[in-house]
């Protein structure tokens, strides 16, 4: 009986690491095989646009789904659910944080409903498990934040934005160096395809102005528990100018700053990486452990524009809170449609690749363009968290114009 | 010497935090033979149920810990004996059984509570740090290893000093033998499972002062609860605390140490465990 027990323990520990443990290895995902794929056929003026939208409802960062889902939701009903004279059809998929269910999604949303523009999902490694089946299948989709720097050297299929992982930190280096003065800086980031480039896109602007990235690179597994003891081993301040962190979700980052705040030791300042991963929820609850801290986006609620305060309003208006990553998919929802007009509700491949890249959009985040291989080019924000009224929010210091573009990826 | 210092006391805050998730389960385990695949998401839905007592309403924390137990062991109760009892001796079912009802109540917590996350919270009292000999060291930790170290002693106490303990040792050895002399094992395990569902959902609580409240933790500390289980023994009380400590400060020295095998050091700690003594360091042998 003891043994059956043991058994039985063993095989449940089996069975629960197999569950936790398969959204982080999805990127070893083999390209899918080749499937028979009917010949489509030509639509009726009245048959509905399928848009598709791949979003975390479950797993390590289900916190962010429903809030993609919100930001497309207020899209359509701005374009009152239609583009090109033709209703627009939504169709959400679960990815539960899991590679190897986003691209099984991913191709239900092609094979069965007969989708060839999606949005989402998250995760540089979902993007690489998905590219080489959306290339093959000709299906554009686009990232929700940013994307694995590789999906876009070895496909041009995705569109990635605000842009990859990679080069939206460039810039974040150039201000540690040339603005607040860091010479030399330690990393943290989240231990996946995506989080490592975040943290050397940093560094390469770092050190390209001059910067010394010390030895000291900590990479903590997406859903760490604990961070004391990565606190415990940090350099101090009089050994490193800087502590730049990314984190991948909200409650990781959360967890981190509040391990970092109870130290008692001297570290360095924290600059944040990707500040978006944080919910105006979670700002409030951080509260004095998060007001002061620089950090960049690419997305900034407070930013006086015209087109982003309609946007921030009518959030508002809809939800009652104020819109932080969830611009991220009424932008791309709001670029669909602009395309889909010009192409007079045509969303094949070919049409819609060039339809996107070849114009300029005004967003709420900012002017975007789409590079040839797909990647956006955006304005960079350098923020500092601030409370402002009854929110917390970052509250905008620098813009580097146009400074997303990806050095290693090529041109055409 | 600060950095050993201030690691083992990282390593033995976490430790309890463990401890008292794996302590109810491994009971569960010994005394009835049911392996509860659910005792993570209770402790999950007590860690949602405190949030709501001692954040969103803004009441005493410590209420919170004993609402949030009351709020898993009533879960427990509904498992227990609308389930459960049903399936004695049949691990496969319990196993399916309540492995289902991971995903029961997580998404009951999602409909609930939502998916964002919520931050790591505590009694307003024990935020900032404590001088121990000149290392600032959080108080909530200190709190969260004084309460561990508590509770062992009780549980002990409870388990190898009470008559209530006696019977349910006996139960583990041979429950036929115990029926026989006319003790009610089926209600004396239903109290234990409700107590270890109590247990599990306070302890959501007190480790939210650590790790917050989110809604995939059912799974990842139902994970660290069996593997305590496996390094510690089975059915013990010391053999859980003992597990839980040696995982919490391996893990602490193997994040400050070698941080690049952070996600694999606990689980060389059990695969080495099972090669050398597979009833675990306390546990009895197979």
């Amino acid at each position: 009986m003891k043994s059956k027990k043991l058994a039985l323990l063993a095989g449940s520990i089996g069975l629960i690491v197999i569950v936790a443990v398969l959204p982080f290895v999805g990127a070893c995902a083999p390209p899918a095989p080749e499937e028979f794929k009917p010949a489509p056929a030509p639509a009726p003026e009245a048959e509905p646009i399928k848009i598709g939208a791949i979003v975390n409802l479950t797993g390590p960062i289900a916190d962010m789904g429903p809030r993609f889902v919100d930001g497309i939701e207020l899209a359509l009903d701005e374009l009152n659910h239609q583009v090109a004279g033709r209703p627009i059809e939504l169709i959400v998929e679960d990815a539960a944080s899991n590679p190897t269910v986003a691209l099984e999604r991913f191709k239900k949303l092609h094979e069965s409903d007969g989708v060839n523009l999606v949005i989402g999902p998250l995760m540089g490694d979902t993007h690489m498990a998905i590219a080489p089946y959306a290339s093959e299948e000709e299906v554009l989709f686009a990232s929700f934040i940013n994307g694995a720097q590789q999906a876009s050297i070895d496909y041009r299929v995705m569109l990635q934005y605000p842009t990859t992982c990679f080069a939206q930190e460039i810039a974040a280096g150039w201000y540690l160096y040339e603005e607040l003065g860091y010479r030399t800086a330690v990393t943290m980031g989240s231990d996946y395809a995506c989080g490592h480039d975040f943290i050397n896109g940093a560094m390469y602007g770092f050190e390209e102005k001059g910067g010394i990235r010390l030895e000291q690179e900590i990479w903590a597994p997406i859903g760490t528990a604990d961070f004391a003891p990565y606190m415990a081993t940090l350099v101090e301040k009089d050994e490193a100018d800087v502590f730049v962190v990314f984190l991948s979700s909200g409650e990781d980052a959360a967890r981190f700053l509040m391990a970092y705040n109870q130290s008692g030791r001297d570290l360095p300042p924290v600059f944040e990486l990707i500040v978006d991963v944080f919910t105006p929820q979670q700002y409030e609850d951080l509260a004095d452990v998060v007001i002061g801290m620089h950090a960049q986006s690419t997305y900034l609620p407070l930013r006086d524009d015209p087109i982003n305060n309609q946007f921030v309003e009518a959030f508002k208006a809809k939800y009652g809170r104020t819109p932080v990553i969830e611009q991220n998919s009424y932008t791309l929802l709001k670029v669909f449609a602009e395309a889909l007009e010009t192409t007079g509700g045509d969303d094949s491949f070919d049409v819609m690749w060039d339809a996107i890249t070849e114009r300029n959009f005004e967003t709420p985040q900012g002017p975007l363009y789409f590079t040839y291989r797909g990647v956006a080019i955006t304005d960079i924000y350098i923020a500092e968290v601030q409370r402002v009224g009854d929110e917390i929010l970052p509250v905008l210091v620098k813009t580097y114009s146009g400074a997303t573009a990806d050095p290693f990826v090529p041109e055409r | 010497m600060e950095f050993i210092i201030s690691n083992l006391l990282n390593g033995l805050s976490f430790g309890m935090v463990l401890f008292l998730i794996a302590a109810g389960l491994s009971i569960i385990i010994g005394i009835m033979g049911i392996i509860n695949l659910a005792h993570g998401a209770l402790y999950m839905l007590g860690a949602y149920v405190g949030w709501t007592i001692a954040v969103h309403n803004g009441l005493n924390f410590w209420l919170a810990v004993v609402v949030g137990g009351l709020a898993a062991g009533l879960a427990g109760l509904f498992i227990e004996r609308g389930f459960l009892r049903h399936l004695y001796k049949q691990m496969n079912e319990q196993v399916l059984l309540t492995f289902g009802f991971v995903y029961i109540i997580t998404n009951v917590c999602l409909w609930i509570w939502g998916g964002q996350a919520k931050v790591p919270f505590t009694d307003p009292a024990l935020s900032g740090s404590l001088n121990l000999a000149g290392l600032m060291y959080p108080k909530t930790r200190i709190v969260v290893i004084s309460i561990g170290l508590a509770l062992a002693v009780g549980l002990w106490w409870l388990q190898d000093k009470t008559r209530i303990g006696a019977m349910v040792r006996a139960g583990m050895d041979n429950k036929e033998m115990i029926m026989g002399l006319g003790i009610n094992l089926g209600r004396i395990s239903m109290f234990v499972f409700i107590f270890a569902a109590f247990i599990a959902g306070a302890a959501g609580v007190i480790g939210a002062q650590l790790w917050g409240v989110y809604s995939y933790m059912g799974l990842q500390t139902l994970l660290f609860a069996l593997i305590i289980i496996i390094v510690g023994g089975v059915g013990s009380i010391q053999g859980a605390l003992t597990g839980a400590l040696l995982i919490g400060v391996i893990d602490a020295f193997g994040k400050a140490l070698f941080p690049e095998l952070a996600m694999f050091t606990m689980y060389i700690v059990m695969v080495v465990i099972l090669i050398v003594r597979p009833s675990g360091l306390l546990g009895r042998k197979v």
